[in-house]
């Protein structure tokens, strides 16, 4: 695009769509599309530059990718981030040896080639002794582009290491929610769908009222959906987000939402004994029959899990195309062993999860579950369709759905395995009015039938993601004792890894002998000091790294307190981004909104001597010899999105690369070919949506858009899939887990490694004490992401006209009982003695048992200057290490016990160096 | 008090301020000039003293600068007669300029030309309107708020006039004193009843407010035992009503006043006053526009 | 013609976009707001209700403000908007006590800025050329009659075209706010306050709003 400039004045356009003042000289008005970078949602927005300065931003009407037309404050708000006086604005070298939480780095400026030089020289140690020494991470979005599948983790999975840590993983994220979503939705996260759903529950989730996923629609859909009358019911601690636009907020205490989850199933299948028979028979493996060691009974020959054919009664393997009616009751004997249909075991096996013993561990009446069992049983309409498009579809217009507040324990995946089951037994999944996965199935372009991805059946008939990314859903791989610092691959269902930022990383990697250590960190865009759990194990970790290389925008924690070398990045208005998101299975919209394709691109180019992050990677690729192998990857990516799954899109598969079949793969990018970012863009544009949708058209128009079938958004009947409702995988995987964990020394809870989903008490509710007496937690607040939001003026501001969002907030009568008060300094302690302060704020709409916390504040970086004190910084008090991670999912345990009393100054910020607070 | 934490505006009750902190006080202090200069100009004109009558034109001079201290625009001031039609203030302003404006012809012509005796009543007499008008448009341009319930109430001007009144009597007493005696103790009768009838208006009002709005209910619990006690009792009530009361029964049984105590009870009298419109100006509340716990 | 928005609170989730689309489409100062999302609760635990209001300048048909100004800077145009001539406010601070909304402000500190003691942004210097604030009067929503009046004569329809609309309607993610004519019977806005039963914030304040409310 070109800027234009004052001596090229455009001809005199009357200006409309803006508010101006007596007659100001405007040479240049121009409105361009693009994507917002403020967090996970991506939103196709509109930005207007006037006089080469952005003004406004405003969402954009004519995509279903966002509000349409609307957009959030942190999108208005991301002007200021441009704008900000203290963004880096060249490579600058850290002269002050010490590191550490405080410690001021006192930068010196040096030059992109000096900086990239000294880079180079590192890496092209480290790859020649051992890749792994590389340890590369980031947090996909908040105020960088994230690139999600182009820059972020390629350059490190391209360089050969396998350590890549996503900053605050296991904390702001999901991981227990992933790797369900993954295996129920081959999805990487659940949405009711909101067009058609009567009776949402949320638990522990903001969807359409403050999360980041897919904020732009969310928000849309979900208030179209209350303003329509959908029944909405909240179980979480805190009447806030979430809670304060429920029809119905059920107070819970946390981690416990799994149970009452379970509760549900259980009214639901023996009380009221109303589920979706036929949902349960073709789409789960409810009829698989289980043996007595709680695996599947396979069929000798073809070794197939095994169903009853109730009908010729006898046993077959589970896709006999001859089976007349699949068994999901009874006790049978095949293969000489006593079995029982998977459903008939889960039928059973919730009897114990009674209402009342619920009420005892969530504190949420036995009477308020049955009663919202009962209405969201009625409310399934099971049997009931629904013609869209002209096609009928079964309708299920009920739906739950968890997020972190839920399943950020450490039984993250049994409960959020939980929530889906519950979603199973009525058949509300992937079809109108239930819960969707963002998209699994597309299409493809009707022009070019390129980006297409459709999900599968494969190993034992399970749904199989078509895309995905940081692990893989399905089919499961086999553990592996660990040999990264992640140490991922010793329980492959984790999606994300707390390690190495964990304060028993060290024990493990002793026990395992220490085969290497990490001599350079890559960081891409993340705080990984303030948004990760416990700031001191962090620092003790990252402190220890020899040199850190990190692309920022603005100046945080992190940066100030460990990086070596600091490269300015560009602002997402100043940058191409192809890939905001995954693809379709992270973050585009749900039900009948259209396909969109949007993408980024600078409404101002980049000032001083920022560049694009990607483009450094490539010259870093350069140095190394490596920009061949980078060419290759982006061709096999391009040509997967293509039609042929090459590769899952994850990590892993990148490191694999070789294993393709060269001729497969589409040469978009020579070779030897240095092309630029916006190059690569129009390349990849005209390969997936035909020559006269490249960069040029794209630039005009923001997005390729085009129409979605009934079938790809409601293709859960459409494809011959089944979910595992009995996991038996988890019980399979268990005895290779828990081998290859005594080689490190490690310890987990293996009751949870179990098959049929169960209700495990999360650490937090173990450390409650008569001392340590209350549960505090944090959440999501709309204003805020990640932490970079807290440094512009306009959402601090109106941070502090909300009551809650700097705040810490009790119950009031808890409060009182306390001899507490509004605005009264109080610290929170946790038994490990961790310590932060905040003040007060008391409200009716809040658990008693509770302390919250909202957002990721309590700034302390000197470059931050507006965030500065401000607020709370909630994950101080968190620990890291195993006994605090969801066995299974790897989750952090994200609440944390603590006492509270008033205390007379703010001691997290003593040594701070900035203002006494 | 006003400190009110900023996510509070408009969802708990709340002081107004635009006319109390930092210029605001202008605006109490000019309510108040307003009073006693018209209350004084009155008593003065009604007793003939030509001293009282020239002190209540400064006083009304320094109530045009009070008022010129607190807007931010004062050289635009002029655009302040435009709109009598609705504006209080802008009323004011005008009762200010007349009355200022006739009082310096008639001070010149009783000064220089006292045998101008009919121009001089005529004068009097229109300048004594707007000395009446200046005391009371105070009171009408508080009253006319009818989003602050405390100050939304007839009794308001009626309370600042009589309030003026007293104060320009006490400061007329004090211009008097070392002068005729007949004149002082008529004059210390008129103020007796003056206090009195201040006092059981400043009770009616009180007692009538409470019952007409929560916000206002409030607003006199504020004033009467909550944040303003203070300035109440001791300010309005012990300066304002019980001491020049007390001085004045004590000398009406004593049949004389000694000159010190009369000074205490005219300089206790003009606290007072300022007491009140400090009181009325603070007590003044906005009804959340959330329904408040 | 009678402009008027009708408000969703269903809807509203806030996200104080509202809030910031204005600030940045009149490049507001500092702690200037000329509209506001007010957040409060009701009941006691566990039977809590969260209070979102976003609210502004309710443009009432028989405003105090007006009538209370001594200059006429404070105004009601033919379309019921109310504004105020900057070159005309004295600052007495008049409207700002008889507003029983509270939605006008006195701007004062010219000298603020969003980042104290850092330059000013190029966001910040660029709004002193397009919409410059004088200090020392008083401020308040305007409903965007730039945007109306110059969509208008590009014969544009608020309420309908993005480009002659008032910046936080079209701003908020959730359109809870809808923005027409109130004395045009047919006009959409009508409908949806007569269907859905809109009520002006607190009526008992008599100044006959143009802002409805949906419960
Ligand atoms: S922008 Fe919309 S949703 Fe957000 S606070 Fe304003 S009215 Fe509410
Ligand atoms: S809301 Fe207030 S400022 Fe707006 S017109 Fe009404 S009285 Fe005037
Ligand atoms: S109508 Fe315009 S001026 Fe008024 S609050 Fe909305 S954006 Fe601001």
């Amino acid at each position: 695009m070109v800027t234009p400039t004052k001596d090229k004045k455009p001809e005199n356009k009357p200006v409309i769509g803006m508010s101006v003042k007596g007659n100001p000289e405007i040479w240049d008005d121009e409105w361009v599309k693009t994507t917002c970078g403020g967090c996970y949602g991506q939103c196709t927005i509109r930005a207007h530059r006037v006089n080469g300065v952005i003004v406004k931003i405003n969402g954009e009407p004519d995509n279903d990718f966002g509000p349409r037309g609307g957009i959030c404050a942190k999108g208005e708000a991301m002007i200021q981030a441009l704008y900000d006086p203290n963004r880096y604005n060249y490579p600058l070298k850290r002269t002050n040896p010490k590191k550490g939480l405080f410690e001021d780095p006192k930068w010196e400026r040096i030059s992109w080639d000096e900086a990239l030089d000294e880079i180079a020289k590192r890496l092209k140690k480290i790859r020649a002794e051992n890749p792994h020494k590389l340890l590369h991470g980031g947090t996909p979005g908040p105020g960088s582009g994230p690139d999600l599948p182009l820059g972020f983790g390629v350059f490190g999975a391209v360089f050969g290491t396998k350590n890549w840590y996503v900053g605050g993983a296991g904390l702001h994220c999901g991981s227990g929610s992933h790797m369900g979503a993954g295996l129920y939705h081959a999805s990487w996260s659940i949405v009711p769908d909101f067009k058609y759903c009567n009776y949402a529950i949320q638990m522990g989730s903001n969807k359409g009222t403050a999360s980041g996923h897919s904020m732009g629609f969310n928000m849309r859909l979900a208030a179209d959906a209350r303003s329509r009358g959908m029944k909405n019911v909240v179980f979480d601690p805190i009447c806030n987000f979430g809670g304060g636009k429920a029809t119905e907020w059920v107070p819970i205490l946390p981690g416990t939402d799994g149970l009452v989850a379970m509760a549900m199933v259980n009214i639901i299948l023996n009380e009221l004994e109303v589920y979706d028979v036929e949902f349960i028979k073709m789409k789960t493996n409810g009829p698989y029959l289980i043996g007595p060691d709680g695996k599947y009974v396979r069929d000798k020959e073809t070794n197939k899990p095994m169903v009853w054919d109730a009908k010729d009664n006898k046993a077959k393997t589970f896709n006999d195309p001859s089976i007349g009616d699949f068994a999901i009751f009874g006790e049978y004997e095949v293969n000489g062993v006593k079995c029982h249909p998977s459903f008939q075991l889960i039928k059973d096996h919730v009897k114990q999860y009674t209402p009342e013993a619920a009420e005892k561990e969530s504190t949420v009446p036995a009477a308020t579950v049955r009663r919202i069992a009962q209405e969201w049983a009625d409310a399934a309409m099971i049997g009931a369709t629904i013609e869209i498009e002209g096609e009928k579809l079964p309708f299920r217009p009920v739906s739950a759905v968890m997020f972190r507040g839920g399943q950020g324990h450490t039984n993250s995946a049994q409960s959020y395995c939980a929530m889906c089951l519950l979603n199973g037994i009525v058949g509300a999944m992937d079809v109108p009015g239930g819960t969707l996965g963002w998209p699994a199935y597309v299409e493809g372009h009707p022009d070019t039938g390129r980006f297409r991805v459709i999900p599968y059946a494969c190993k034992d008939g399970m749904l199989t993601a078509g895309t995905f990314m940081e692990h893989r859903p399905w089919p499961i791989e086999d553990s592996q004792v660990p040999y990264t610092f992640l140490m991922k691959e010793l329980t492959p269902t984790a999606s994300f890894s707390p390690h190495p930022v964990t304060s028993d990383f060290d024990k493990y990697w002793d026990k395992l002998g220490r085969p290497y250590e990490i001599e350079m960190a890559m960081i891409f865009g993340a705080n990984m000091i303030r948004s990760t759990q416990s700031r001191e194990i962090a620092g003790e970790f990252w402190g220890k790294i020899p040199f850190i290389v990190t692309f920022n925008i603005l100046p945080n924690e992190f940066c100030e307190g460990y990086a070596d070398i600091v490269l300015p990045d560009c602002h997402p208005l100043e940058a191409y981004c192809l890939f905001g998101t995954h693809g379709p299975f992270f973050n585009h919209p749900i039900g009948m909104e259209g396909w969109n394709f949007p993408i980024r691109q600078p409404v101002v180019q980049p000032q001083y001597e920022r560049r694009n992050k990607l483009e450094v990677l490539w010259d870093l690729a350069d140095r190394l010899d490596m920009r061949a192998e980078m060419n290759n990857y982006y061709n096999v990516y391009f040509t997967s999105f293509g039609g042929e799954a090459l590769i899952g899109g994850d990590i892993d598969s990148i490191r694999h690369l070789g294993d393709i079949d060269p001729k497969k793969v589409v040469q978009l990018i020579g070779p030897d070919e240095k092309i630029t970012y916006a190059e690569m863009t129009d390349r990849a544009l005209k390969f997936y949506f035909g020559d006269e949708h490249g960069l040029e058209y794209v630039s005009e128009h923001g997005s390729v858009n085009w129409p979605k079938k009934p079938k790809e958004a409601y293709w859960r009947w459409y494809v011959d899939v089944r979910i595992p409702i009995y996991m038996e995988h988890i019980a399979e995987l268990r005895e290779d887990v828990m081998k290859n964990a005594e080689k490190a020394g490690i310890e987990l809870d293996w009751e949870q490694f179990t098959p049929l989903i169960s209700y495990f008490p999360p650490q937090v509710g173990k450390e409650l004490s008569g001392e340590y007496d209350l549960y505090c937690f944090s959440y999501r607040d709309i204003l805020h992401n990640g932490t970079y939001t807290m440094e512009m003026p306009w959402l601090d501001e109106v941070s502090r006209l909300n009551p809650y969002t700097y705040n810490i907030t009790m119950n009031t009568a808890m409060a009182e009982k306390k001899g507490l008060k509004d605005g009264d300094l109080i610290c929170l302690e946790s038994p490990y003695g961790r310590k932060t302060t905040g003040t007060l704020k008391t409200m009716q709409g809040q658990h008693p048992q509770t302390v919250a916390i909202s957002a990721c504040s309590g700034a302390w970086a000197k470059g931050a200057p507006i965030a500065y004190g401000k607020g709370t910084n909630f994950n101080i008090l968190l620990e890291s290490d195993f006994k605090h991670a969801c066995p299974v999912s790897w989750s952090q345990e994200t609440a944390a016990t603590v006492k509270v009393y008033k205390i007379d100054h703010r001691i997290e910020f003593d040594g701070a160096g900035g203002d006494k607070l | 008090m006003s400190q009110i934490k900023p996510y509070d505006f408009m969802v708990k009750y709340q002081q107004q301020k635009d006319w109390i902190d930092g210029r605001g006080n202008f605006i109490a202090f000019a309510f108040f000039l307003g009073g006693i200069s018209g209350g004084l100009y009155l008593a003065a004109a009604y007793f003939d003293s030509l001293l009282g009558m020239f002190v209540a034109w400064l006083l009304s001079l320094l109530m045009g600068v009070s008022y010129m201290a607190h807007l931010s625009h004062p050289f635009r001031s002029w655009r302040m007669f435009m709109k009598p039609g609705t504006s209080w203030i802008a009323r004011g302003f005008i009762f200010i300029m007349l009355f200022i404006g006739l009082t310096t012809i008639q001070l010149i012509l009783s000064q220089w030309v006292p045998e101008a005796t009919g121009a001089i009543t005529v004068l009097k007499v229109l300048a004594g309107i707007f000395a009446f008008a200046q005391s009371i448009y105070t009171g009408f341009a508080v009253s006319y708020v009818s989003a602050i319930k405390v100050w939304n109430s007839a009794i308001v001007p009626i309370l600042f006039v009589t309030c003026g009144l007293s104060g320009g009597l006490a400061i007329l007493l004090a211009i008097t004193m070392g002068g005729d005696h007949a004149q002082l103790v008529m004059l210390e009768n008129v103020i007796r009843v003056v206090l009195i009838a201040l006092a059981i208006i400043i009770g009616v009002y009180l007692w009538n407010t409470t019952y007409s709005s929560t916000a206002a209910s409030d607003a006199v619990k504020r004033l009467i035992g909550g944040s303003l006690a203070l300035l109440f009792w001791i300010g309005v009530f012990l300066f304002g009503i019980a001491i020049p009361i007390i001085i004045s029964i004590t000398s009406y049984f004593a049949g004389e006043a000694s000159s010190g105590l009369l000074i205490t009870a005219i300089v206790s009298e003009i606290i007072g006053g300022l007491a009140l419109r400090f009181a009325i100006l603070k007590a003044g509340m906005y009804t959340p526009l959330l329904p408040a716990e | 013609m009678r402009w008027g928005m009708a408000i969703e609170l269903k809807r509203c989730v806030g996200c104080y976009e509202c809030v910031l689309a204005c600030k940045a489409e009149h490049f507001l100062p500092p702690d200037i707001f000329w509209n506001r999302v007010l957040i409060g609760e009701t009941g006691k635990y566990p039977t809590v209700t969260k209070l979102i209001y976003n609210v502004r300048c309710n443009q009432c048909a028989d405003p105090a403000c007006v009538k209370v100004c001594p200059t006429g800077a404070t105004q009601q145009r033919e379309d019921g908007i109310v504004w105020v001539d900057e070159d005309k406010c004295v600052g007495c601070r008049y409207c700002m006590i008889a507003c029983p909304y509270q939605m006008r402000m006195m701007y004062e500190d010219e000298n603020a800025q969003y980042f104290p003691g850092q330059e000013l942004t190029e966001h910040e210097k660029i709004g002193k050329e397009l919409y410059p604030h004088q200090p020392g009067v008083v401020q308040k929503c305007v409903f965007c009659k730039e945007r109306i009046d110059a969509g208008i004569e590009a014969g544009l329809t608020p309420g309908v075209d993005r480009e002659a609309t008032p910046a936080c309607v079209i701003s908020c993610p959730t359109k809870a706010i809808h923005f027409g004519d109130l004395d045009d019977p047919n006009s959409e806005i009508n409908r949806i306050i007569k269907e859905k039963h809109g009520h002006p914030f607190h009526p008992e304040f008599d100044t006959d709003p143009s802002i409805y409310y949906i419960d």
